[in-house]
This record gives structure tokens, C-alpha cells and sequence, in this order.
């Protein structure tokens, strides 16, 4: 569950503008649990690039080498809002069922 | 400052990784492999201090390689070659197997389609096509005709009496009779049977379709 729900929460920091894959990762593991091994994140992001939900350019850095910045195309800001659909209908059902909603 | 043993924890862990990686295409492990090592690098940059021990943390938080390594597989798809889809060269290789025997066998193996296997099925059942099973059978058959002698007297009543024959008798006659039809038959059919079947090894090897798993 936590893997598929990954990948979406790439295509939503993209949302508010491209990161390079560094700058994925930190963001990622500051919010506790979402990444596990931090490698990982790189054959998802090369898998998003090839699907078209994300799209890369090489830009240069102050410091140390170019970087490639990762950006969200129109396909993956789709497939997000599909998603946060199902999610937000998932969490309340979950929320119900294990308790933390009262069924009313 | 570089850490004491950077060298030894960064490529050992890097020697590692690319090790699992052996299953995928050359291009996407060199890409995996470069996005790891600026992840690497960056993360170094971004130490206050640097030590053996922030460098193993740095590691143990990229993963095992094998989880990595697991990731590349789940993500990027199955392992090399990618299977190459029939297209016109293989139905022209298909028609002339059947219509013109040995142009058909030159595109046959020209074909990357398929396998060796088939390809020896496709040029040996039968071996020459039909020109072989037309001109070469029937000039086999002639050499091997069969002959058999039969002598004998009549007898008073003019009854014919058998005295020493090589023959068979006439019922074997009609079963070899009927068993060389059903033979001339499938083999006159072979050619088209193995046509079939190369047509059907080719849309086997098509491929089965990357699908994207739906994001809605």
C-alpha cells in the first residue's frame, strides 16, 4: 500500500514545482515512513519518466555537476487528481472500519 | 575531510548494487547507477562533518541493493531482449515457404522472430517444401519401386494353383495401398502445417503489451 502510494507522493511535490532527485529524497524522508530505502526512489522516478506522468531537463548547479530536475506533465497532474479521488474515499472508509470515524 | 574508510563503504556499496543490477538493460543500469552516485555525492556535500559512521547511515538509508535492485526490476519492466513483433518480412518469409520454397528459407532465417528451433522446423518439415515433395518424392518412390514374382501351374480344371510367390497377399496390398495415401496426403500437407505453426511462434513472440498499471 505504502509503494503505491509513493509514487503519488512524488507526482505531488511536483506539483509545486520540478525537484531534482536529491531534493526528492530529503523531502520525502523528512515526513517519517513514506520512504524506507532511499534508493528506491530512483528506478520509480525513471518509471514515471517513462510512462510520461513526469519529464526531465538538465540544469546547472552553483555547486557541483548539473542536476536533472524532474517536472510533472500534464498526464501525471492527472493521474494525480485521480488519485487523491480514490485516496480520499479510501481513508474515510479505512478511517471507519478501524475506528477512528464513528459510523453515523 | 574525507572520512577514513569513504572509499571502502562508497564503492562497496556501489560494487554491491551494480552486482544486483546484472538483470537489467546495460542503459537503465548505467542511468540507476549515475542517479545513486550523485545521490551519493550530494548527500557527502551536504554532511557537516564527515565520518565513517554518517557514511554508513548514508548507505543503510539508500537500502539493501537487493531492495534496489527489486525496485529496478518491479519498475522498469521484464529482463532483455525485448521481443521483436512479426511484421512483413515474416508473412512474405511465410507465403514464399509455401509458393517459392527457397526464397521463403532466405527470409525465414532472415527473420529475427524466431527461434533457431523453429527455424530448423520451418526449413526441414518437410526439407525442400513442396518442389522437393513435387519433383524429388515421386522420383524416390519410382527407385524404390516394389516387384515380386509369382509362378505357378494350372491345374485340370483350369484352376490357377500357386506354387511359390513372393507376393503379398492382396489385403497387405490395399493396406499399403490406402497407407501410402494418408502418407502422400500429410506430406503434402506438411508445408502448409508448418507455415501455421511459424505463423503462430510469431505472434507468440509479439509483444505481450507494457501496460501502465491505471493511475485512476
Amino acid at each position: 500500500m505504502r509503494k503505491g502510494a509513493v509514487e503519488y507522493c512524488v507526482l505531488g511535490l511536483l506539483r509545486e514545482r520540478p525537484h531534482y532527485g536529491f531534493e526528492l529524497v530529503q523531502r520525502l524522508s523528512r515526513e517519517g515512513g513514506i520512504l524506507t530505502s532511499e534508493g528506491t526512489i530512483y528506478p520509480l522516478l525513471s518509471r514515471l519518466r517513462r510512462e510520461g506522468l513526469v519529464e526531465t531537463e538538465w540544469r546547472e548547479s552553483n555547486a557541483g555537476p548539473p542536476r536533472r530536475y524532474y517536472r510533472l506533465t500534464d498526464a501525471g497532474r492527472r493521474a494525480l487528481e485521480g488519485f487523491q479521488e480514490q485516496w480520499a474515499a479510501f481513508r474515510t472508509a479505512v478511517d471507519r472500519l478501524v475506528g477512528l470515524r464513528s459510523e453515523r | 575531510m574525507t572520512a577514513p574508510h569513504a572509499a571502502q563503504i562508497i564503492d562497496g556499496y556501489l560494487a554491491r548494487l551494480e552486482a544486483e543490477l546484472a538483470h537489467m538493460r546495460p542503459a537503465e543500469r548505467a542511468e540507476l547507477m549515475a542517479d545513486i552516485t550523485t545521490h551519493i555525492s550530494e548527500a557527502r556535500a551536504s554532511m557537516t562533518e564527515e565520518t565513517d559512521a554518517a557514511l554508513l547511515t548514508l548507505i543503510d538509508r539508500l537500502g539493501d541493493p537487493a531492495v534496489v535492485a527489486a525496485e529496478g526490476r518491479a519498475r522498469l519492466g521484464p529482463e532483455p531482449p525485448a521481443p521483436v513483433s512479426a511484421g512483413w518480412l515474416e508473412r512474405l518469409a511465410l507465403l514464399a515457404l509455401i509458393m517459392v520454397w527457397p526464397a521463403g528459407v532466405v527470409l525465414l532465417w532472415l527473420s529475427e522472430v524466431w527461434t533457431t528451433r523453429d527455424k530448423l522446423i520451418g526449413t526441414l518439415v518437410p526439407p525442400g517444401g513442396y518442389p522437393f515433395l513435387i519433383f524429388g518424392l515421386p522420383i524416390l518412390l519410382l527407385r524404390t519401386s516394389y516387384s515380386c514374382s509369382r509362378s505357378g501351374t494350372v491345374d485340370a480344371q483350369g484352376h490357377e494353383i500357386t506354387i511359390r510367390s513372393t507376393c503379398p497377399s492382396d489385403w497387405v496390398m490395399t493396406l499399403w495401398a490406402v497407407g501410402g495415401l494418408v502418407v502422400l496426403l500429410v506430406l503434402l500437407a506438411l508445408p502448409i502445417l508448418s507455415a501455421i505453426y511459424l505463423a503462430r511462434r510469431a505472434r507468440l513472440a509479439g509483444r505481450a503489451g507494457g501496460s501502465l498499471p491505471a493511475p485512476t
